[in-house]
């Protein structure tokens, strides 16, 4: 009987797709990225806010552990470059899954930048501050630009303290102040809700994408729009934006980014493979049917 | 334990349950559906904490209370105490009304909570549709010769109108008002589908990075801590 | 007749949840602001989320109701319900008793907050004359502002000079960057007491009052760090990270990231060029594989800028042209919605 392709066992080909993927991580094997534009685009606006206080960076780390492979990098390549910008930065989430997350990231940043800067340090309250997970998602959003006080908006941090008694947050009172609002995410829908609530008529904040790879053609129509000003696709965004940070700051200890998108790059070839395979297949059956 | 001790059975214990999962790639079997049910029960728990936590006791409840209120030591207080506060109890009893769902003579109260909120949040639609589809449609009108100065630039002219055919002929393939008939309806029509195709293509394309990455992530876990860990454990043993 | 009623209550309800939203939308902000709608919109907002709020619930009674049942009855798969309760059970209370510690720590910081909020109400209460009436007089409400300051460093220190401080101290690095931290805090606080106590005049008196707010602000935050770092190492905190990481983290990354090997299956069973739009189709999707990927620039060099322009031009104009119809089609659900034009099913009796 003829081999088909098509009539492979299903269990070998998965196994194949795991053996090849973990090679590079096997070998600890990695390549230079693509250049992503729309990532460079995020880097030069971050790089143009002026650090120091009187202002506040707001990132929204709205994803759990089912999209935490891209989006997790992602939220630390642009808090850490934020984080080195002396740009105080307020993490929160609109999903309760990402609590941890919020806890976490800023944390381990700081402890990364301290030890690569022994004489700087990185504090919570100063540097960072979690506002913990909002419930509510668009009524939330929408409450936040008409609010007289943003401290009193957000009332307290996600451990208790109010936030006019933070630093990070002392001044910080107006809409406007907010520099850029960093929305890191692979739920439907979450993304537009910033889009369309988070404004008022006086001001925009600069809106920037940290999105999984399927959300990437759909955030690409925001950036054309002008609506986004800067985006991370997936984990080749974030690899892409650690490479420049790499290249800013030489001492800067290696993260886990260009070693997963080389790895992830194995598996596009592979899928590229199967589908020539599968089609060839297709063909060869389809001419020996013909024959026959 | 030490706290090494918890990390340690943290990644051991994590990469069972990674490996649990990929056993279902083999065939569906018993392990596989124990820690499925486990990981629904624990993402069911982690949210309604976190709920009365960080919004409905510290923004409703503790004003509401006037438990933040603080007494100073010349006898004068923080704030007064607002009673509009307790108007936050409407809502609260209203939203109560979400669990008549369970009873079978009064679940009706249930539907008028759960009408209350998709009225909201059509009202919020009509809010968010605008601040969405304006800038778009804004920037849709572009030049389809661009010019920097007096030399043509024809990259730029060439890509808005490849943009403006795109978006025109495919929305254009989705008028279903009438009926496409003519020649040049069908090849509007046409031309829309292709270019349409062309986006689910690069639609595919991310696609693949999007799960690619999840499973590096959980290989790269498996292989440098869980393995890492096993193998300290192993050497520890023999040794 | 009955069931009308109850329709016609659901069809109000429903209309009534949109009026809010509609309105705030279509009046101007002067109007808005005029008659107070503005500065108490994101009172109204948390309102709208309170109704949200209480319905916590009903997941967890949705499980119990199910897999109760299950395991009542003993129907195929009760072990498997025994598991999700148990993780839901477990999850529920590590994260109560995450939050309980929380609280602990803020009762224990809770007489620094108040000496802070002391000050800079005195600050500020100084600057407004109509709230000034209603107030003790300035040196008197300074007065009370140096004696609690300095019982609160007095009470600070000791609690912090014990020997189950040290032992703490030893044995957790956090612990002693926390105590260190305090006791600088406490110098700072002394100084700004007695800067309070030897000034001469009601403007350095107010200065000091400010740096006391300040100093108080920052104890009250340090002891809850120290609170914490306290903690960190307690069983329920272990448990609770145990179960989050180890479990919930792996789990459900696990969990979705089956995909990446079913697609791969996919790729060879069902993506067959045949027509021109298949052939598109993949072409595309071969562009953005392959120029999104470090291999891409060895088959040529330019594969990542023709991907940024399929992506910027074609792609971001057919999305566009799509998201059109789709924010339409939105627009009309939501108006359909709020008159309860279709959902007759919905508010009906049944």
């Amino acid at each position: 009987m003829a081999f088909s392709f098509a009539a492979l066992d299903r269990r070998i080909v998965y196994g194949l797709v795991l053996l090849c993927l973990a090679l590079p991580i096997i070998f600890e094997y990695s390549l230079p990225p693509s250049r992503m534009k729309a990532a460079d685009k995020l880097y030069q606006l971050v790089e143009a806010i002026p650090p120091g206080p009187g202002k506040i960076a707001l990132l929204a780390f709205d994803f759990g552990p089912s999209t935490r492979a891209e989006n997790e990098v992602q939220a630390e390549v642009l808090m850490e470059h934020l984080m080195r910008r002396r740009v105080p930065v307020a993490v929160f989430s609109l999903y309760p899954q990402a609590v941890d997350f919020l806890d976490a990231i800023p944390k381990r940043l700081a402890k990364k930048l301290t030890s690569e800067m022994p004489g700087e340090r990185w504090e919570y309250g100063v540097d960072w501050v979690n506002l913990g997970y909002r419930a509510g998602t668009a009524l939330f959003i929408q409450s936040i630009p008409k609010a007289e006080n943003l401290a009193e908006v957000f009332g307290k941090d996600a451990e208790g303290t109010r936030l006019s008694d933070l630093p990070a947050f002392k001044g910080i009172k107006d809409f406007k102040q907010i520099v850029l609002v960093g929305e890191v995410t692979g739920l439907a829908g979450m993304f537009n809700l910033y889009v369309q609530f988070f404004q008022s008529a006086e001001y925009i904040p600069p809106l920037v994408h940290g999105c999984t790879s399927i959300t990437i053609p759909e955030a690409y129509n925001y950036l054309d729009s002008g609506q986004l000003k800067g985006l991370l696709e997936g984990l080749a965004g974030a690899a892409w934006y650690s490479e420049l940070l790499e290249v800013a700051n030489p001492a800067r200890t290696l993260d886990s980014a260009p070693m997963r998108n080389t790895a992830t790059g194995i598996g596009h070839m592979i899928i590229i493979a199967l589908v020539l395979l599968g089609n060839l297949s297709a063909i060869a059956v389809r001419f020996r049917s013909k024959k026959a | 334990m030490t706290p090494d001790s918890w990390q340690l059975a943290t990644i051991l214990v994590g990469g069972v349950a990674t490996i649990a999962i990929y056993s279902f790639l083999i065939k569906e079997n018993s392990l596989y559906r124990f820690f499925e049910h486990l990981f629904i029960g624990i993402a069911a728990g982690y949210g309604p904490v976190y709920a009365i936590r960080t919004n409905l006791w510290p923004r409703i409840l503790e004003p509401m209370l006037g438990l933040d209120i603080m007494h100073f030591p010349d006898g004068t207080v923080s704030h007064s105490y607002n009673p509009l506060l307790m108007l936050y109890l409407v809502p609260m009893l209203f939203g109560m009304l979400y669990y008549f769902i369970y009873s079978r003579r009064f679940s009706w109260l249930a539907k008028l909570v759960i009408g209350f909120s998709l009225g909201a949040s059509a009202g919020l639609t009509f809010k968010g549709f605008f601040a969405e589809i304006i800038p778009q449609i804004v920037t849709s009108f572009r030049p389809l010769v661009v010019f920097e100065g007096e030399n043509l630039l024809g990259m730029e002219s060439f890509s808005n109108t490849v943009f403006i055919v795109t978006l025109l002929s495919v929305m254009y393939y989705f008028f279903f008002s009438f009926r496409v008939s003519g020649k040049v309806d069908k090849g509007i029509s046409f031309t829309g589908r292709w270019l349409m195709m062309t986006c689910f293509g690069a639609y595919f394309g991310s696609t693949v990075m999007a799960r690619m990455a999840l499973l590096v992530e959980r290989l790269e876990f498996l292989i440098i801590d869980w393995w890492g860990a096993l193998g300290g454990i192993i050497n520890s043993t023999v040794a | 007749m009955e069931g009308g009623y109850r329709q016609r209550l659901v069809k109000f309800f429903t209309f009534l949840g949109g009026v809010y939203f509609v309105f705030e939308f279509l009046m101007p902000q002067a109007i808005l602001k005029s008659w107070g709608i503005a500065e108490r919109h994101e009172a109204i907002s948390l309102g709208f989320v309170a109704i949200g709020l209480v319905a916590f619930g009903l997941g967890i009674i949705n499980l119990f109701m199910i897999h109760g049942s299950k395991i009542v009855f003993r129907r195929k798969g009760w072990l498997n319900s025994i598991a999700l309760l148990t993780g839901l059970l477990m999850m529920v209370t590590f994260s109560a008793y995450d939050w309980r510690l929380d609280l602990r720590h803020e009762i224990n910081s809770r007489d620094a907050v108040v000496v802070a909020e002391f000050a800079r109400d005195i600050v500020m209460v100084n600057a407004d004359a109509e709230r000034r009436a209603s107030v003790p007089p300035l040196p008197v409400r300074l007065q009370f502002l140096a004696e609690s300051a300095e019982k609160l460093r007095a009470t600070t220190a000791e609690a912090f000079t014990n020997e189950a401080v040290a032992a703490q101290t030893r044995a957790n690095r956090d612990v002693a960057v926390a105590v260190t931290n305090i006791s600088e805090s406490l110098n700072v606080l002394q100084e700004s007491v007695q800067r309070l106590n030897a000034a001469d005049n009601d403007e350095a008196r107010l200065a000091a009052a400010q740096a006391i707010s300040a100093n108080a602000s920052s104890l009250a935050f340090l002891k809850k760090q120290y609170g914490r770092a306290v903690t960190a190492d307690s069983y329920g905190k272990r448990v609770y990270s145990f179960l989050f990481n180890a479990l919930f983290v792996s789990l459900g990354s696990a969990m979705f990231s089956l995909l990446g090997v079913y697609i791969a299956a996919a790729a060879y069973r069902a993506f067959r060029i045949r027509t021109v739009e298949s052939s598109l189709m993949m072409l595309a999707a071969l562009i953005v594989m392959l120029g999104q990927i470090p291999f891409g620039r060895w088959l040529y060099s330019e594969l990542p800028e023709i991907r940024a322009w399929l992506l910027e031009v074609p792609n971001a104009a057919a999305t566009r042209a799509i998201g059109f119809g789709a924010l339409v089609a939105s627009l009309v659900l939501a108006f359909r919605m709020w008159f309860s034009i279709e959902s007759d099913k919905f508010s009906g009796d049944k």
